[in-house]
């Protein structure tokens, strides 16, 4: 993925044929993030409907500078479904139960293909005690609400808490050192 | 900037919200601290944050998207981008259940344009169909509680759910009870939590004195009581324009579903039924 020219600045120009490779490239990626919080069919596929729609028309936001497109693609589809979620029933993101949460055993990812933040995210996930590990990957993998990963790791929620913000603020400053940002106008409210 | 020009609190907000969303209660107090631009890129950095972690925790393979949903999107896209958008990747599936006449087109082969030219014309249909409403009522159709928009999605939906054909996918013909011109189907997939109610010929009834709610049998659920599947109306409008299609909306998940039965009950239906009147029902042999 790291070495494919990003498609989303073509999608902006509307290249068609870069729409059909966009959806190609990031089909895979996508339902996957959504299988993974929808619990029925029907909800997945408006999801990703939905989500697709939202990734070409702000296609035009992203900048290879600042992300990856990869990354860029991961970060709308997860918004998404967050908003989604909170339309919902305002509960946590993932479908997971507590009795369904992944095997402690579990590492982190280390494909070559990982883009440039993946791979930082998974170095530093591999340096992080593995109960900060595991706290980060419930949070944000499985969508767990604080209260629920200290209950499942039997730790005390300050624990669980500490854990989580200390991880993405790490990974947050060792991203993005510089102001970079893309331009903020779907962050307000939910995305567009 | 950086993130210690935030407050803690502030910071605190935007990590919930990057990894499991926000209260309401919550959802207002970011809207109220993120005025400033500045505030509103540091909330899209943890996002992209959250997104990094999240494909780094992504050790397994991708789950393939299925072809069906491939095919939509490229329609869609075709739509915005206003042409047909070609993917070298996404050859459609042949529709291994026949679809409803009104959702039929021509009898040619099976063929990527073949599905394509389905969906185009299912919409062209609901266009047209808009147009012609708008101009002569000034109604808008395609508000969310349009009877065309919606009945058309729910039949795409019902043709994709057939034409990927799950290994245990149900599809079975209505018996009437209580209705004896009732007739139709109902199609459910246990594994996709998806299903339809198909109807034909079957009463309309009058939403304010009764309503239809539909009731799921679940073999593997230790419960007397089957599984409330959804409250319904069925329009005469609808009737006539031919059948009605229902999405079937579980209450709870359905482990293995063996019978279905649409009940008629007060509104807004009941959380038991008496079983008294039973226009038809569907079970598996």
């Amino acid at each position: 993925m790291t070495t494919e020219a990003p498609l989303l600045p073509r999608v902006a120009e509307g290249d068609s044929s870069a729409v059909a490779k966009c959806l190609d490239r990031y089909k895979n990626l996508v339902w996957s993030l959504v299988r993974r919080n929808c619990t029925d069919f029907q909800t997945a596929e408006d999801a990703v409907q939905d989500i697709f729609l939202k990734i070409w028309k702000n296609a035009g936001r992203f900048d290879a500078e600042i992300a990856s497109e990869t990354t860029f693609v991961a970060m709308i589809a997860r918004r998404s479904l967050i908003d989604m979620s909170r339309k919902r029933s305002h509960t946590a993101l993932g479908a997971t139960e507590l009795d369904q949460v992944s095997n402690p055993d579990m590492g982190v990812a280390n494909r070559a293909e990982l883009n440039d933040e993946a791979a930082k995210a998974s170095a530093m996930l591999a340096d992080f005690p593995s109960e900060q590990r595991d706290a980060i990957r419930m949070s944000v993998f499985e969508g767990l609400s604080h209260a629920s990963i200290a209950d499942a790791m039997k730790l005390p929620l300050g624990t669980v808490k500490t854990y989580i913000r200390r991880g993405m603020i790490e990974l947050r400053n060792a991203l993005f050192t510089k102001e970079e940002a893309f331009d903020p106008q779907m962050v307000k409210g939910e995305v567009q | 900037m950086n993130n210690q020009d935030f407050s803690e609190e502030f910071v605190d907000l935007l990590i919930l919200r990057s990894t499991v969303g926000l209260s309401e209660s919550e959802q207002l107090e970011f809207e109220q601290l993120a005025t400033d631009p500045e505030y509103l890129k540091e909330a899209e950095r943890f996002d992209l944050t959250a997104a990094a972690f999240e494909q780094a925790l992504q050790f397994d393979e991708f789950e393939e998207m299925p072809r069906e949903i491939q095919d939509l999107l490229l329609f869609s896209a075709g739509d915005m981008f206003g042409g047909d958008v070609e993917s070298e990747s996404v050859t459609p599936i042949e529709p291994k259940v026949e679809l409803a006449d009104r959702s039929r087109v021509g009898d040619g082969p099976s063929t990527r344009e073949a599905s394509r030219f389905r969906w185009r014309e299912m919409t062209a249909i609901a266009v047209a169909a808009a147009s012609l409403l708008l101009v002569v009522t000034g109604f808008n159709p395609f508000s969310e509680t349009s009877d065309v928009a919606s009945q058309l999605t729910t039949a795409q939906r019902l043709a994709s759910l057939t034409t990927a054909n799950p290994a245990d996918l149900i599809d079975l013909e209505w018996t009437p009870v209580h209705d004896a011109d009732a007739s139709g189907k109902v199609v459910w997939s246990d594994s996709r939590q998806e299903g339809y109610m198909v109807f034909e010929n079957i009463k309309a009834n009058d939403p304010a004195l009764e309503k239809y709610q539909l009731w799921i049998f679940d073999t593997d659920k230790a419960q007397k009581e089957p599984i409330d599947g959804g409250v319904f109306d069925i329009s005469a409008a609808e009737l006539e324009a031919g059948r009605v299609i229902v999405p079937i909306k579980p209450n709870l998940p359905i482990s293995k579903a063996v019978q279905f039965a649409v009940t008629v009950e007060k509104p807004p239906g009941v959380v038991v039924s008496k079983r008294e009147k039973i226009p038809v029902l569907a079970a598996v042999e």
